[in-house]
């Protein structure tokens, strides 16, 4: 049988142990023979022996154990005295468990041995007799010791055919203390272990061996066992750490003092120093990392074993296995993994004939996952099961109180499946022996948030379940960039690092509003000052000109420090209490020198762009209770002035800003153009296309760039006034006119959202034509599910502009609705978040029905996320786009048409 | 399971004080001088004492918060006493006193001078009096009169419980 090396290693370590632990037992009890804490001790030692043995399936070890055990329950239970020819059987039982476990240290395998057959049987016998003796004379066991003589002789006989390994040892006693009595040509190292034992103890076992000599000469091997692994506190390695660490300030020390005696001789050995006291942190440093595939491989075993109790077949799947976490939280995660697993096994994968039933495989497949994603290690529990029917949910809800029937019907998906991680709610009918045992979600989850992790579940009824397991790195050693600002060291985790920008902050930043901002190949991105930010003074004028550009896997942002230094592995520490509320730091970490640098939290620092954030947080944390639509999804909105007018547009449809001279602008062939960067740009006038009362004349104009598929066009304004975060929610109906989608109040003046696409076209209706529209000879039809009016509009605007027939409804129920009373659609374009029937619920109901299994779909966000991507095509999409990026939206729609 | 434990090294703490009260009559304090004012520290919950060590200030922190120091790859969290308990003076902070802090990260009082180290009965150790000036009367737990002036006994606990 293979098995993983390290968790041999494991068994091995605690094998030698218990043996060391039985050793002495015995000895002790052979002078204190009533010593009831000794029994029980080598009991529990012989008891987890086998226990262990019998998982590994080593078959003579978990006999020798058992055999043992059975004896020494007897010996516990106060029925048998253990007298010397009991505790002889027992050690030589001992003897045999050190020579297998030797045996499987070098080998892997248990050995293959007649003299441990023979002594299998004798123990076996032996313990016959122990029990019938028990069963017959009461408690009286004198008797049975005449009956072990014949059943030792055999073991005599074979002695001499014994392989010559061994038989060389047995030329000896079997123990290695009155080895060093008898023959001469032992160890030093034998003789200094001698001495480590007391005389008592000698002359004691002496006296048995001559007991052993009279009756026979058994042929138990003697062993010495190497120890190639030990056990740990991990304490021990912290403090170990730590002062290497130290050790590392230390040698700095010496390092600047050998550099004032500039001696050749004694910087030679600092360097020496040097390296050593490195690589010595670094080898320290690995001991507290373990990969993940520690507890991983402990899982194709426990599968094997529940689903054949379960009577099912299962195939499990390990990947990323060597993905690598701190010591600590491997072993936290073991049993919320544990309960995962058996879960998606005991509930998840249906019994084979009801498989076949269904046209699936008769074996059903388990995916254990781990990989490292934003700063994250995620772990992932993938079933081909039956999934989970959350119609039965919904029911249990009501029933158990956790909802009303009203807001039961009203709940979606995903509030649903997260009453499964509440206290008190099983949906398992009956209770299994294998989960239902008061363990539930809720202490899962409960595990799993202790260590600052996630948990969530995405199931397709019928088809699968996928729960995602997320853990920070908190204790882990992550690579950083490390930077400076006001004079100190900071760190910044490289999975938030996108590039490294070197800017002149007058030039090249754009300040609009309080924020700046930078434009990165035509993305503007919001850019903070990390010293103003920490609010550091700025004593002299240091001019910080690197900007560090970091995402949040949702939001790109840059920093600006005053120096970037160089790229480090970093251990996480953690902070105080009293640093709890400071969100931008996650943490510390100590230098190489020993010095400190705090880390920098990435999401913490995002939360300092623009004036409004917080408050829309707060009000997306009152609001997460209520069902999440696209009214809750914010974006960053430029509003400017034209004339009297305000404006507002997406900042992300503005490729760029600037300002222009009154005389820039130029009329040319009937156009007005302005020259930007050795490219005519056409201007556009937004008053001759909408309702404005028009722009004055000024000596300098604000200009918004405007650039799709190469082709830039500009818009004139009169100023910026600001950029602010804020919902999409706009009322609509007041203002009818073409390129307006509508209107909101902003600090108590009326904004005009623009449809940019749409003013773009009545300025050049052959603007957007590209050839897209040759393609499309008959009017292909588009269903739009969005409940958001401004990107309704907008996009039903754009793509009836390119030609096609669309119809829209607000969310995904109404969009059943439709596609039930007129099926004829080419394609469906969906939003994710909506109000009844969210877009994953949709999909959902496409791919279940055949009439719609291969209608395309795309899902259509607002924002990107992998994540988001990932989930999306596991329910069936076929394509996934941000809203605001039209053109590649038609790419897509083009792409899925022809 | 923090408070748990919390809960387990108070009990400890309590134990610890009974049974000084019943066997010694005396507890050892360090003292050291926040301006004008004597004050005292339990000797048992010190853990080091030393000076000049180098602290990292974290930004946005609050302002009694001096930062974070290495004490041999711990992280502790430095505190100006004297910002802490409210007092008006503005002093020099120079010296560290490093508690111990089981299970939880270290925290070290920076003060601005070490006093000596004092043995003081039991039974001398008086309530604070109604009325204190120049200093937050909440974290002054007793007091113990000298004969030239008063030390004040600092209620540790309560400095740490933010």
């Amino acid at each position: 049988m293979m098995f993983d090396e390290d968790i041999l290693q494991d068994f091995l370590v605690e094998a030698k142990e218990a043996i060391t632990n039985l050793e002495e037992g015995f000895l002790e009890l052979e002078k204190d023979k009533e010593n009831l804490e000794v029994i029980r001790s080598l009991f529990r030692s012989m008891h987890s022996l086998k226990g262990a043995s019998g998982f590994f399936g080593f078959k003579s070890l978990e006999s020798i154990a058992h055999f043992s055990e059975e004896i020494l329950s007897r010996i516990r239970d106060g029925l048998l005295k253990p007298d010397d020819s009991i505790i002889d059987m027992l050690l030589k039982a001992v003897d045999w468990i050190k020579f297998i476990v030797q045996h499987l240290e070098t080998h892997k395998e248990e050995p293959i041995d007649d003299n441990l057959l023979e002594f299998l049987v004798t123990l076996s016998n032996f313990t016959e007799k122990v029990k019938k003796g028990l069963d017959k004379k009461g408690d009286t066991i004198t008797e049975s010791r005449p009956e072990e003589k014949p059943v030792e002789k055999p073991s005599q006989e074979t002695s001499e055919e014994i392989p010559e390994e061994i038989s060389q040892e047995i030329s000896q006693t079997p123990f290695e203390e009155v080895s060093v009595e008898t023959s001469e040509d032992n160890t030093q190292e034998q003789k200094e272990k001698k001495k480590e034992e007391k005389k008592q103890e000698i002359v004691e076992k002496v006296k048995v061996e001559e007991k052993k000599k009279e009756t026979t000469q058994v042929a138990t091997p003697q062993v010495e066992l190497t120890e190639t692994h030990i056990k740990v506190d991990v304490k021990l390695l912290d403090q170990l750490m730590n002062l290497a660490g130290e050790l590392v300030l230390a040698r700095n020390r010496v390092v600047q003092l050998s550099q004032k005696i500039m001696d050749d001789d004694l910087t030679r050995s600092v360097q020496a120093l040097s390296m050593i006291t490195t690589e010595m942190q670094e080898t320290i440093m690995k001991t507290r990392m373990q990969p993940i595939g520690t507890v991983f491989n402990k899982f194709p075993r426990i599968v094997r074993d529940l689903a054949k109790s379960l009577g099912k077949k299962v195939n499990l799947h390990l990947e990323g296995t060597e993905t690598e976490l701190d010591r600590s939280i491997i072993e936290a995660i073991k049993d919320p993994l544990t309960h995962l697993v058996r879960n998606a096994i005991d509930h998840g994968i249906e019994p084979p004939e009801v498989r076949v039933q269904v046209g699936k495989r008769e074996e059903g497949t388990v995916y254990l996952r781990a990989y490292q994603e934003g700063g994250q290690v995620v772990i992932e529990i993938e079933d081909d099961g039956k999934g989970i029917d959350v119609e039965k949910i919904r029911k249990k809800a009501i029933e158990k109180g956790f909802m009303t029937a009203e807001e039961a019907q009203k709940a979606r998906e995903s509030d649903l499946l997260a009453l499964i991680f509440k206290p008190g709610f099983s949906t398992a009918e009956k209770v299994t022996q294998v989960s239902g045992r008061g363990v539930g979600m809720d202490v899962v989850k409960t595990n799993i948030e202790k260590l600052g992790g996630t948990i969530e579940i995405n199931t397709i009824y019928g088809k699968g379940t996928t729960v995602r397991v997320k853990i920070p790195l908190t204790l882990a050693i992550i690579p950083a960039l490390i930077v400076k600002s006001g004079g100190y060291k900071y760190a910044i985790p490289q999975v938030n690092l996108k590039e490294l920008v070197s800017v002149d902050p007058d030039k090249d930043l754009l300040k609009v509003g309080s924020t700046d901002f930078y434009r990165l190949r035509g993305e503007i991105i919001p850019v903070l000052k990390l010293s103003e930010i920490l609010r550091q003074s700025s004593n002299g004028e240091v001019l910080s000109k690197n900007l560090v550009i970091l995402t949040t896997g949702e939001r790109v942002l840059g920093l600006l420090v005053d120096e970037i230094l160089n790229s480090e592995e970093i251990v996480v520490k953690p902070l105080g209490k009293w640093f709890k509320d400071i969100p931008v730091y996650s943490g510390a970490t100590i230098m190489g020198d020993g010095a400190l640098a705090l880390i920098l939290d990435v999401v913490g620092l995002s939360k300092f762009i623009g004036l409004s954030v917080e408050e829309v947080e707060k009000r997306l944390d009152v609001d997460r209770i209520t069902i999440k639509t696209s009214k809750d999804e914010t974006y960053f909105l430029l509003l400017f002035d034209v004339g009297q007018d305000r404006l507002a547009l997406p900042i992300a449809l503005i490729s760029r800003l600037d300002k222009v001279k009154a005389d820039g602008l130029q009329i040319v062939g009937g156009k007005e153009v302005i020259i930007y960067e050795d490219q005519v740009v056409p201007v556009i006038r937004l008053e001759n296309y909408l309702p404005l009362q028009g722009l004055p004349y000024q000596d300098s104009y604000i200009v918004l760039f405007f650039t799709e598929r190469s082709k830039t066009c500009a818009i004139l304004c009169s100023s910026i006034v600001d950029t602010i975060e804020t919902t999409l929610e706009i009322e609509e109906g007041l203002y009818n006119n073409p390129g307006i989608l509508g209107h909101k109040i902003i600090d108590g003046k009326t904004v005009l959202f623009i449809d940019i696409y749409k003013v773009i076209e009545m300025y050049d209706p052959e603007w957007f034509v590209v050839k897209l529209k040759e393609e499309v000879h008959t009017a292909k039809r588009i269903l739009l599910a969005e409940d958001s009016p401004f990107f309704r509009n907008m996009m039903k605007n754009y793509l009836e502009a390119m030609g096609f027939e669309v119809e829209c409804v607000e969310n995904g129920r109404e969009a059943i609705e439709k596609l039930h009373n007129d099926p004829n659609f080419d394609l469906v374009i969906t939003d994710i978040e909506m109000p009844e029937m969210d877009g994953f619920e949709l999909l959902k109901e496409l791919r279940g029905n055949p009439q719609f299994k291969n209608l395309p779909v795309i899902v259509v966000t607002a924002l990107a996320g992998e994540e988001v991507k990932r989930k999306v095509f596991e329910f069936g999409a076929n394509g996934y786009e941000v809203k605001l990026q039209r053109d590649q939206v038609l790419e897509r729609i083009k792409q899925l048409l022809s | 399971m923090n408070l748990m434990k919390r809960e387990e090294k108070k009990v400890i703490l309590s134990e610890e004080k009974d049974h000084k009260l019943a066997t010694i009559d005396t507890i050892t304090f360090v003292t050291f001088y926040l301006g004008n004012f004597l004050c005292g520290i339990p000797a048992d919950i010190i853990m080091e004492i030393n000076k000049d060590t180098e602290i990292t200030p974290v930004p946005l922190a609050d302002e009694f918060i001096l930062g974070i120091m290495n004490l041999r790859g711990q992280i502790v969290t430095v505190m100006d006493l004297a910002k802490m308990v409210g007092l008006k003076e503005n002093i020099k902070p120079t010296v560290n006193l490093i508690l111990k802090t089981e299970g939880e990260a270290p925290v070290s009082f920076v003060v601005e001078r070490i006093g000596d180290i004092m043995e003081v009965p039991v039974n001398k150790i008086e309530k604070t009096p109604e009325r204190m000036e120049g200093i937050s009367k909440e974290y002054v737990k007793n007091v113990y009169q000298l004969p030239d002036k008063i030390l004040l006994i600092f209620d540790v606990d309560r400095l740490l419980q933010f």
